[in-house]
This record gives C-alpha cells, structure tokens and sequence, in this order.
C-alpha cells in the first residue's frame, strides 16, 4: 500500500517543463502557473542556529563566518556537545561518541562559550604574500591605464593648481615595478624517512582522525580536535522569478514553524492519487484506479482528459468531468461516512466530501518497465488568481501517473 | 579528458595583461585623488568577497575569496528532496538540456544555500578546475553559476597555477595526486607549459582498488570473542556501506621506504613488519594485516607498462622535455598537493625514487631534490583553492578576466585557457595586445 504513495508516482508538469511531485510545487497565484525549486529565486532571509535557535544578524554572520559562539559539534560524530562543570572551570563531551575536551589541546575552560578554533599557522606569511600580489596587481593595472592615454601625458607640465601634480606623482610611483618584494619560499630539500616505529606502532583510530572529521577542520594535522563552532542554518523564502512575488516565507523568529506566505501548489491544485496498485495484462484494457482530491478552500471544476499522444499506454476514457466541494477543515476527518457509493456512471465510482474516486480504462499494448498514463489535467478555481475575474477561467496542467509493472 | 593539453602549444600566462574581455573605457576610479592603496580597498563592484569553488571528483571545497582556510570542505554529493543522496553530478551533463543540468544545479544551490549562505547573484565565482577539464562540464557550470543562478560572473582559475600562489614562487613542477588521476604540470616563470603535461589514472581511486585487491586476498574477520576467519564475499557490502576502504586509505596505508619495498619487489619480508590495523565491521571487527597497509600504495610507483608509468618516471619525463637551463630548476622545486600527498611517507620515497631514477640516467639534474610545503599545517588537499582565494582577492584582474553574465547571454562563448584571446580577438571585440 505505501508503494501508493511514493512521491514519484505522480508527477505533474511545471510551468518551467520539470516534472515533479505535487507537494513539492508552487502556486504563484499572481501569474496563475505552477512554480518548481529551480524556477523560483531563492532568498535568505534570516540565518540561526539550529541548536539553541538564536537569530544572527546577517552581518554578525558573516563575521563570525556562518558559526555559532555558543554551540559546538563533536569533530568526531557531528553531534551537538555538551558543556560541564569540573569544579571551577568546564569542559565540553559529546553524548554520543564519548569525546571530551579532555582529549585536546584546550582541555577546560572557564566559559562555556568562545572555545579557540584552529587558525592558519602560515597566516602572516600567506598575508605577506597575497600584500605583494595586490602590489604587482596595481603595477599592471597602472600600466594598462598609461597605455590607454599615452597621448596626453601632460602632468609633468601642469602646476600643482588643482592638485594634479600629486596625483601624476601616484600614478608614476604605482607604474614602478614594486620594490618590496616578500620573501619566496624555499623548497625543502631534507625530509625524513620514514620511521619504523611510524608502522609498527598501532594504528590508534581515535588519534588519527577519519576522513570525515578532516574534512570539517582543515586545518587539523591529522591528530588533533577542537570543537568545532555549529555552522548556522539560512532561511530560504522563495519568490516567483516572474512577478517577484513571494511564494513561502516562515514567521520571522526562527524557532516558528508558522508560514507567514505559503502558496502551496497542493492548496490550488487538485491532487491525483493512485488508489489501488493496477494490473497490467498485455493485450487487454485493464481500470486503473485512481482518486482526485480537491484541498483548496473553493469548490473546483476539474476536467480529466486522455493524453495518449506521447504514452506507451492509451487511455480509453477520453473525458471525466466532475467538481468538487471545498476542503472543510472542521469536517471530522475521522469519520468514515461516503456521501455516495452507488456509482454514478462507469468512471466516477466514488464520491467522499471533497474527493472522487475514478476508474479509467486504460489499454496496454505492451507491458514495459516503466508503464506511464499521461493525463492532461484542467482545473477551475476561484482562487488560482488574484483577480476574481481571472479565477474563472480554466488551467492546465500535464499529469504522469507511473502504473506497476505488470 | 585531454582535449585542451596537446594540441596547443600555447601558454596561459599569470600576468593578466592583454587578458579577457575588459572595456577599453577610462574607469572613473583612476581620475580621483584618492591613495592608490584605499582605492584598492574599496572594492569597485559591490565590495563582496568573490566566492571561491574547487570541485574534486570526491571532496569539494568552497570559501570566500581572501580567508586562508576554505569555509566548507565537502563530498561532492547532496542529499535530494527525496532523502536520495545524488553523485556523478557531471554525468551526462549538456548544456543544451536543462534537465541533464539539474543535479549540478541542485548541488550549487546546497553549496550557496546550506553552506555559504549568500545569494548567488551578489558575488563573482572563481571555480578552480583542472586545466584538463573537458569543454563541455566548463559550459555546463557556466550554464547553472551564470543562466541558472544568476550570478554576475564566472572565472575558471587553472589549479596548477592556483597551486603555486601561496609560495610566492613562479617556477614549481605541480602534481596534483587526486583521486581520479595524478596530473603534473611544469609552470615556469608564471607560465603555464600546457604542452608538457602529464596525467596517469593512478590517484585515490588506485589505491583504493588495489587495497581492496589485498583485502580480498589476505583480509581476516574478527569475532567478539577474539576467533578469527578470513574475509568472505558477503562481507564486501558492510565494507563498501561503512567506506572502510576510505578509511583504511585515510588512517592506515602508508608509503614505504624504497629499500623494503625493493625487497618486497624480489618476495621478501623486510623486519620489522607493520603492525595490523583494527577496524570494526559491523557487529564484527575487519583486520587488515600489516603488509597490506603498506602493499597498497605501492602502485603509485609500479612501472609495468609505458601507458601507466610511475610517478617518478612521470616526473623524469616531463622534465626531459623541458629546456636544459629549467631541468635542475623544476627537480629541486616540486610540489604535491591533492588528497593522497596527505599519505605519511610519500615525498621521502618519491625523492628516493626520483634520485635513483636520475642516477641510473647519469643525470645531473636530480642533485637537490626538493618539495615546496608548508610545514606547519599539511594543506595540500586545498593547497589550488588557498591559491585561488589569493587571486580571487585581486578584484581588478577579476573585473578584467571575468565573463560577465551579460557577456555569456550575447555571445555564449567561452574562452578555453588554451587559446584565451582568439575567440574575443576574431570577434573583434577585444583590442589585440599592444
């Protein structure tokens, strides 16, 4: 039964021509058209720690390069550690691997917050370097400058009026060579052997560290951990790359879980489900069973049409139309009642609320792996557009539904 | 793969003169009074740190431009909506088909949202990339960081080059040992020799199938109660599930020293012999005999046939075709970076076997041996990326050598690092060199 309802089963075409799940599409109800992940802007509109929750400002961010001071991961399993008291100062342990401080250079503190992450021990030379890059780079620039206005150099002859002199004297000086020059490193031509005890001593895993734990602290020579800052989590908002509009926006703190703006596809959009797992019998025509769910909180039109230009299988239900009432959110979900059984024609065989349940007939000429009924769904909504008006007027949508094998 | 290597004789050059698509227009900045050297602070175009991305065939490593660590080193993958961890980005990829385009679109999107938390359009993009990259993967990225993304502009940065920026130096012999492939490449007063590269298939991947060669040979399961078995074909799916087979490569195999491994070579077993590393396995423990930690990455200097040669051969060779007064130059200036230079024993042994390789050749070259390094800190697994955040600093060569999202959008041509001036030079859209 869970087969049912994978996700890929069912997938309905973005205005972009990605296919994708319905729960994973947006409504822009300002353009009216289906909106996927990759044709929305994206948007970070606040960044947090996942942990303890607090908001950073987005400067305070990007000081603190998009860590947290106050929370910190285990470099050996990623969970979050723990601060303790020892007595007059405290430690940090992981709860999971058993990893303390205890076991690295800084073993307590007298804060629980702040612990020293590695730094760049070449930093001063690699700055001195990246210096003379940036000389070298406005060497060039000036040179590049003379070229273009070779023909009238004329600083040399102006007085210092308007302070050009000084100025003539700048580009000059930025056209010599650089003289201070940092020094170049020098190859190292004497390296140890290898030692024999380096291989016969036991390979200790928790002092040499796994590939994973290297990866989230480069600088670490291959031995040592410190705890390592939680990097902080961005909250996306996603707008229409066509009117700009917002299609989801969270509440601004981040420990809310309430949509500020959500235009679900799935709240606009009647969704389609597979009801039964069809069986597929080569040569004959074969119901598949499907139901149509409408949870927008108008009543909607649908027309459900056979697509067989482009599918393995032909449809030969050509048409089914029906509408369906609103979504009621006080309705008792729990109860069981079905407002029809006796089927109405062939195909609508079921009506409950605000879903129906279909039969198709579907001929299968050959039974193949992937065994796809394309649909074209139309729908009518009142609320698929800003403008009432508009709401009246017919969308669509093509529709994949992935049968069983056979 | 070597597309762009052979069939130019051309150089890339580092000095960024006569270079990319750069308006011949006065700029403003250069008629204010301002100090040169605060001009050249504030940054013209928006003042934000460029972002600096170097995707490895396993671990990618992203950062702003400028910071001397990079922000996130990460495996090139990501996790879908549907919880399904998605990698070969680049397979199948073509530009034309935006649908082939969309795992590395979505893997871009993890790196600018989950990781960097910027919005891509409001920085420049440096990807720094092998200069082996085939055309087709570079018009795809620049298809997602520039059509897809939305970013201002895009700059491929050779890694080789980018390699030797943290050195101050401009003549180096850079190997790249990744996982892939182990990929050398001369530069010489800051210029790239494109037509003396060199690349093998031995790198991570080598080794770690020539470790699991050993295993399936002679590796022993261990019992809680301390009995032992050897190791069986069911047991290859834990293996590969928990990546023991990383892990044995990050924590347990090593390079030997030339002469145990000689003796290896005519079947004996030098004393002492490595201990054995334990590892657990499930609900098992995996132990890996100790020659098999030291077997393993013997292949990186196995010379069986010519299409595979060594890595000390790989270097001769290169050298030999470089001009007599650089041979002495590019010997005693090599430097290694890529995850495997990270292996304990790998630059002693590689010295020993360059030496013994030259003696054997009579060379003279081969005297003085030596590796560029920063002793402090091992950062040659990002050793190109640290390179790159150092130029990705420099916003003016930037501004000069970027192609602008515009530019793309008119012209959709993309300069190859080979022949960087032609496409924009017969287009006429560039003043030729002055």
């Amino acid at each position: 039964m869970a087969e049912l309802l994978q996700l890929d089963r069912i997938l309905y075409e973005c205005s972009c021509s990605e296919w994708a799940p319905l729960c994973r599409l947006f409504y822009c109800r300002h353009c009216s058209i289906l909106r996927c992940h990759s044709c929305t802007a994206n948007e970070i509109d606040c960044t947090f720690c996942g942990t303890c929750l607090e908001n950073v400002a987005v400067g305070e961010a990007r000081t603190r390069k998009n860590r947290c001071v106050n929370c910190y991961q285990c470099p050996i399993c990623c969970s979050t550690l723990s601060a303790h008291n020892s007595g007059e100062a405290i430690f940090l342990s992981c709860s999971t691997c058993k990893w303390s401080t205890f076991e690295s250079d800084i073993q307590q503190q007298a804060t629980a917050g702040n612990w020293k992450i590695l730094e760049n021990p070449h930093e001063e030379e690699l700055s001195c370097v990246l210096d003379q890059m940036k000389q070298y780079e406005l060497n060039e620039k000036a040179q590049r400058d003379i070229l273009k206005r070779r023909s009238n150099v004329v600083g040399s002859r102006l007085t210092d009026r308007f302070g050009l002199q000084q100025m003539y004297q700048k580009r000059k000086q930025a056209l010599e060579r650089p003289t201070w020059l940092a020094p170049e490193k020098e190859p190292i031509t004497v390296l140890d052997e290898l030692y024999d005890s380096h291989f016969t001593s036991i390979v200790d895993l928790s002092k040499s560290l796994s590939l994973e734990s290297r990866i989230m602290q480069p600088l670490s020579r291959g031995s040592e951990c410190r705890p390592i800052r939680m990097p902080l989590k961005g909250r996306r908002v996603l707008r229409c790359t066509q009117c700009t509009h917002n299609l989801s926006k969270l509440e601004y703190s981040p420990s809310s879980i309430v949509f500020k703006i959500q235009y679900f596809a799935r709240t606009y959009v009647p969704e389609i489900r597979l009801w039964q797992e069809t069986k597929l019998a080569e040569g004959g025509i074969c119901p598949v069973f499907i139901s149509v769910v409408n949870e927008s909180v108008a009543k909607a039109d649908v027309v459900l049409l056979a697509n067989n230009d482009d599918s393995s299988l032909e449809c030969e239900t050509p048409v089914v139309e029906f509408s369906l009432p609103p979504h009621d959110e006080n309705s008792d979900n729990l109860s069981h009642s079905i407002s029809s059984l006796t089927p109405e024609d062939d195909t609508i065989i079921l009506r409950k609320r605000n879903r129906v349940g279909l039969k198709l007939c579907v001929k299968v000429d050959e039974v193949r792996e992937m065994n796809i009924l394309s649909l074209i769904l139309k729908w009518k909504n009142e609320l698929t557009s800003m403008t009432s008006d508009k709401g009246q007027e017919w969308r669509e949508t093509r529709v994949k539904v992935l049968l069983g094998k056979s | 793969m070597a597309q762009s290597g052979s069939e130019s004789t051309r150089t890339y050059s580092r000095s960024s003169t006569g270079v990319g698509g750069g308006s011949t227009r006065r700029s403003l900045s250069s008629m204010s009074t301002t100090p040169l050297s605060l001009q050249h602070a504030i940054n013209i175009d928006g003042n934000k740190p460029a972002v600096i991305i170097e995707i490895g065939a396993q671990l990618t490593k992203i950062g702003f431009a400028g910071e001397f660590s990079p922000r996130n080193i990460i495996r090139t993958e990501y996790m879908d909506e549907a919880l399904i961890v998605q990698r070969d980005l680049f397979n199948g990829v073509d530009e034309t088909k935006k649908s082939s385009l969309s795992r590395l679109f979505h893997f871009f999107k993890h790196i600018y949202f989950t990781h960097l938390l910027t919005v891509p359009r409001e920085r420049r993009v440096v990807i720094i990339e092998s200069l082996l990259t085939p055309s087709h993967i570079r018009r795809a990225i620049t298809v997602v960081v520039l059509e897809m993304l939305e970013a201002p502009s895009i700059l491929f940065a050779p890694s080789h080059l980018m390699a030797t920026f943290p050195f101050n130096t401009n003549t180096a012999l850079v190997f790249d040992l990744g996982w892939t492939e182990a990929c050398a490449m001369p530069i010489a007063e800051g210029i790239t020799m494109l037509s003396q590269w060199e690349a093998v298939g031995k790198g991570g991947k080598a080794v770690t199938k020539r470790l699991k060669e050993l295993l399936e040979k002679d590796g022993i399961v261990e019992d809680l109660d301390g009995s032992r078995r050897p190791l069986s074909q069911g047991d290859w799916h834990v293996i590969d599930q928990a990546k023991l087979l990383e892990d044995i490569l990050v924590r347990g195999v090593f390079v030997t020293r030339m002469s145990r491994a000689d003796a290896i070579r005519i079947g004996e077993k030098p004393d002492p012999q490595p201990s054995e590393m334990i590892l657990p396995m499930g609900t098992e423990m995996l132990v890996v005999p100790g020659h098999v930690r030291e077997l393993a990455a013997e292949v990186l200097f196995d010379s069986s046939s010519e299409d595979e040669p060594g890595l000390h051969e790989m270097i001769h060779n290169i050298v030999a075709r470089c001009p007599l007064d650089l041979r002495k130059k590019l010997f005693s200036r090599l430097l290694v970076v890529g995850g495997l230079a990270h292996m304990p024993g790998l630059l002693p042994r590689l010295k020993a076997e360059i030496v013994r390789l030259g003696e054997t050749r009579q060379l003279k070259t081969t005297d003085s041996v030596g590796f560029y390094m920063l002793e402090k800190c091992r950062m040659e697994s990002w050793m190109s990326w640290l390179g790159g955040s150092m130029f990705g600093c420099l916003s003016d060569t930037l501004t000069h050598r970027s192609l602008t999202k515009e530019d793309w959008m008119e012209n959709r041509r993309l300069s190859d690092c080979t022949h960087w001036n032609d496409p924009f030079e017969k287009a006429g859209l560039v003043k030729t060199r002055a």
